[in-house]
């Protein structure tokens, strides 16, 4: 599942909602700037950071952008490796058909090793 | 010795992330560690402002912050896009936005994330201090 050596990656771990704070508007603004700028960057969507990858949000009722709608970009932007937690979404009821696009779900541990093996960790 | 760079996130007083950031900074340097850059982002930019008056028994973050880039001859750099929409502006900002007035303190610049990026690829270790 993880297909390359992670040891030259950037992580991204995501692990708020949409909606409650500008920690997930910030990560993607993060990633999308190490992207940009020619660098290897995986992202993993854990606890209430799944939210983010719902499909069918819109911001506009309270006068925020929908993140969601920066998600699907993220390919365009060279980020390629993007992971959800396996456990955070059977938790929260949601299955991949909720998402708005496919996501690689990953078991905890997985994502232990991803942490441990990046060159760089940000967790917002 | 290694060379940290750090990055703040959280507004002062609000949480302990701008506080942690402050004394992992001042027992880096203090331990012959260096700092390539300070980086506050989101709410951190609120530790640039120069018109923070904290009660007389309570320590005065930005000014302290303050103390320690200019006793360091610290890189200290304010996310512009964080720092704009929080109203923490310098000269520039302010005569491009036609704004009253400039409250930044001395010894914060405003720059883009691209060096936070630069930050990242140049240090040994990035701490990011958020709430």
């Amino acid at each position: 599942m993880i297909s390359e050596p992670q040891k030259n990656r950037w992580l991204f771990v995501t692990t708020r909602s949409p909606w409650t704070t500008s920690s997930a508007a910030s990560c993607m603004d993060m990633v999308m700037t190490a992207a940009i700028f020619d660098q290897k960057v995986t992202l993993v969507f854990c606890n209430d950071g799944v939210y983010q990858l719902l499909a069918g949000q819109n911001g506009k009722a309270c006068g925020i952008k929908t993140l969601a709608h920066q998600i699907p970009a993220l390919e365009l932007y060279g980020v390629e490796h993007i992971y959800v937690e396996q456990s955070a979404l059977e938790e929260r009821g949601l299955q991949e058909r909720d998402l708005i696009q496919p996501v690689t779900p990953l078991p905890y541990g997985q994502i232990q090793s991803l942490i441990a093996e990046s060159l760089a960790v940000f967790v917002f | 010795m290694s060379s940290f760079s750090i990055i703040v996130q959280g507004a002062p007083y609000s949480s302990q992330a701008a506080s942690s950031a402050l004394n992992f900074s001042k027992a880096a340097l203090e331990s012959g560690h260096s700092i390539y850059r300070v980086f506050f982002y989101q709410d951190g930019a609120h530790n640039a402002s120069s018109l923070v008056v904290p009660p007389q028994d309570e320590i005065n973050l930005p000014k302290s912050w303050q103390a320690l880039i200019n006793t360091h001859k610290l890189d200290a750099v304010v996310c512009i896009a964080s720092a704009l929409k929080r109203g923490i502006v310098d000269a520039n900002e302010t005569d491009r936005y036609a704004l009253p007035a400039s409250n930044i303190l001395e010894g914060f610049t405003i720059g883009g994330l691209g060096l936070w990026l630069d930050a990242t690829l140049n240090s040994d270790r990035v701490l990011n201090f958020a709430p």
